[in-house]
């Protein structure tokens, strides 16, 4: 190897350093929108994300309970109403979509909510309702429904929902 | 002189930085040369193969996915193909296209981490924020089309599941525009730094016969000279129609193993290109029975595909009904992960046990299953 080689070999690598004044690569959710290579925003609707279900039109056949490969899903009976549910459990859920898939009235979405933050198990296990869809549109327009748990001076837990950061810096 | 040395035996991963998931290495060192590696792989069993015979046939497309975290679309490819010979499926042109698109964005976003996986053993961690930002990209396409970012559950027996939306097919160009432009500045980076020349050439060399001999297979044996492609040698999907070159490299030590990934990701992009410009319109999925009714003739088959990793193989037995009697699956990390590694490591200093493992593109998941 030359001179001018071994010189072209040290110096090249630095070239790299053209990219400290470009704009970080980095989103910071949730105060940013994170968005495509063409700035259309993410998550689509064909996110496999949170439940939600349609109980007017859902007709409590279980096919959505039969297809699941995890488990995750039970037909619970609930008062006050007449069918049973679906009741998805998060901790089991692997998010492929086949309930949705295989629901003959189509009541049973998965939406593109992917924010879920809790200090109870129990937040995890729930009936899918036309009111999470409702939640979503919320979600949407103002990103900051993200829960955060914050330690407080007598030593319990309190639940924070709205902009996290903002809150705890007060 | 070597025995004049005490001997040490560390420990290396799963907790560790440098190892490449969750498996470990038991090293034997004298001095700073290790002198005999063990390998300790089972932190990651999952038993997918015993849970497939549990599973339907459309449950297990959920499963196999997770045997390659990185790479996760060869093995819904290779699966689907079994069961597809099976039953006799004929799968539709345009699913075939998609699928083609699909393998090959799954192999840039898994060649673009282990690149920086690489450039992170030797201490240069510009490459990985590049690569994995870079490859973030593709993550988003796939969250488009299949609404999964990593586990794509897409590619199942009889063809696709949605057909691809309208301007998808303009986004992956323009990623593909993005990707090569910046694939320049990873080799400035990286490929002409006199450091990578230090640690990577002549880096755990062998040669064709020794690798075919050990079951090495993918970009690893194709770094030693051998065009192995199963691509090309069995050509699934839509590889038939496609022009592509297989890279190879003669050198077989670690810088040709990572030059053929590099040059491969160009390739990739290449392929995908044409199958975006010939995709021919129709049918996405050939006519299957509904998930919960799938049952499948008796019969067996073994497909394989060529992963980012190496050559994937499923091994699927039906006896007929509901579930599958077997499935064994062949994955290249396996051979690569621990008998490759264990006859390589010793002789080579400790500092490389990282590298050398990165360079072979060693995917854990895969070898625990």
């Amino acid at each position: 190897m030359n001179m001018s080689n071994v010189v072209k070999r040290t110096v090249r690598p630095f070239r790299a350093l053209k990219f400290l004044g470009r704009k970080p690569h980095t989103v910071r959710i949730p105060h940013e929108q994170h968005n495509d290579i063409e700035g259309d925003p993410l998550p689509t609707e064909r996110y496999r994300g949170v439940h939600v279900n349609n109980w007017d039109e859902c007709i409590s056949c279980g096919l959505c309970a039969m297809v699941c490969p995890c488990d995750a899903i039970e037909m619970v009976q609930i008062e006050g109403e007449a069918k049973v549910r679906p009741e998805v459990s998060y901790g089991r859920c692997c998010f492929c979509g086949f309930c949705e898939d295989v629901c003959p009235k189509d009541s049973l979405h998965l939406t593109s909510n992917h924010t879920m933050l809790d200090t109870s198990y129990d937040t995890f296990v729930f009936l899918p309702t036309p009111m999470l869809r409702e939640f979503e549109k919320e979600y949407r327009v103002e990103p900051a429904l993200l829960c955060r748990a914050r330690k407080k001076d007598d030593g319990k837990a309190e639940i924070i929902v709205g902009d996290p950061y903002r809150k705890v810096t007060e | 002189m070597m025995d004049d040395f005490k001997v040490t035996e560390i420990i290396f991963g799963p907790q560790h930085p440098g190892i490449h998931g969750n498996f470990g290495t038991r090293l034997e060192l004298r001095g700073d040369l290790v002198y005999r590696a063990r390998m300790v792989p089972g932190y990651l069993h999952r038993a997918f193969e015993k849970l497939m015979e549990q599973r339907t046939w459309m449950q297990n497309v959920a499963i196999v996915p997770r045997i390659c975290v990185p790479d996760p679309d060869v093995n819904e490819m290779a699966y689907s193909m079994a069961v597809e010979n099976i039953m006799g499926l004929e799968v539709p042109d345009r699913a075939n296209y998609i699928r083609t698109i699909i393998l090959e964005l799954s192999r840039i976003s898994a060649h673009l981490m282990g690149l920086g996986g690489i450039g992170g053993a030797i201490g240069l961690y510009t490459l990985p924020m590049w690569t994995n930002g870079d490859r973030d990209y593709i993550l988003d396409l796939f969250e488009e089309l299949t609404g999964g970012r990593v586990y794509h559950i897409f590619i199942w027996p009889g063809g696709v599941r949605w057909d691809i939306p309208d301007n998808w097919p303009r986004k992956v160009n323009k990623v593909l525009d993005h990707i090569e432009a910046r694939l320049p500045e990873y080799y400035s980076l990286f490929f002409e730094s006199k450091v990578t020349d230090a640690r990577l050439k002549g880096l755990a060399r062998f040669d064709s016969r020794w690798a075919v001999d050990h079951g090495v297979t993918g970009p690893n044996l194709r770094a030693t000279g051998l065009e192995v492609d199963i691509r090309r040698m069995e050509p699934y999907a839509a590889y038939e129609d496609i022009d592509f070159k297989v890279i190879t490299r003669k050198e077989g030590d670690g810088l040709a193993r990572t030059l053929v990934r590099w040059y491969e990701v160009r390739e990739s992009i290449r392929i995908i290109r044409q199958a975006v410009e010939d995709m021919p319109s129709g049918e996405i999925r050939a006519k299957t029975p509904p998930p919960l009714a799938f049952m499948v003739p008796p019969g067996d088959h073994f497909a394989r595909v060529e992963s980012s990793k190496g050559e994937y193989g499923y091994y699927v037995v039906s006896k007929g009904g509901k579930f599958p009697y077997r499935v064994h699956v062949r994955g290249p990390s396996f051979t690569h992960g621990i008998d490759v590694l264990e006859q390589i490591l010793p002789g080579n200093e400790i500092s490389d046990v990282a590298l050398i493992t990165g360079t072979l593109d060693v995917c854990p998941p895969d070898i625990d299953r």
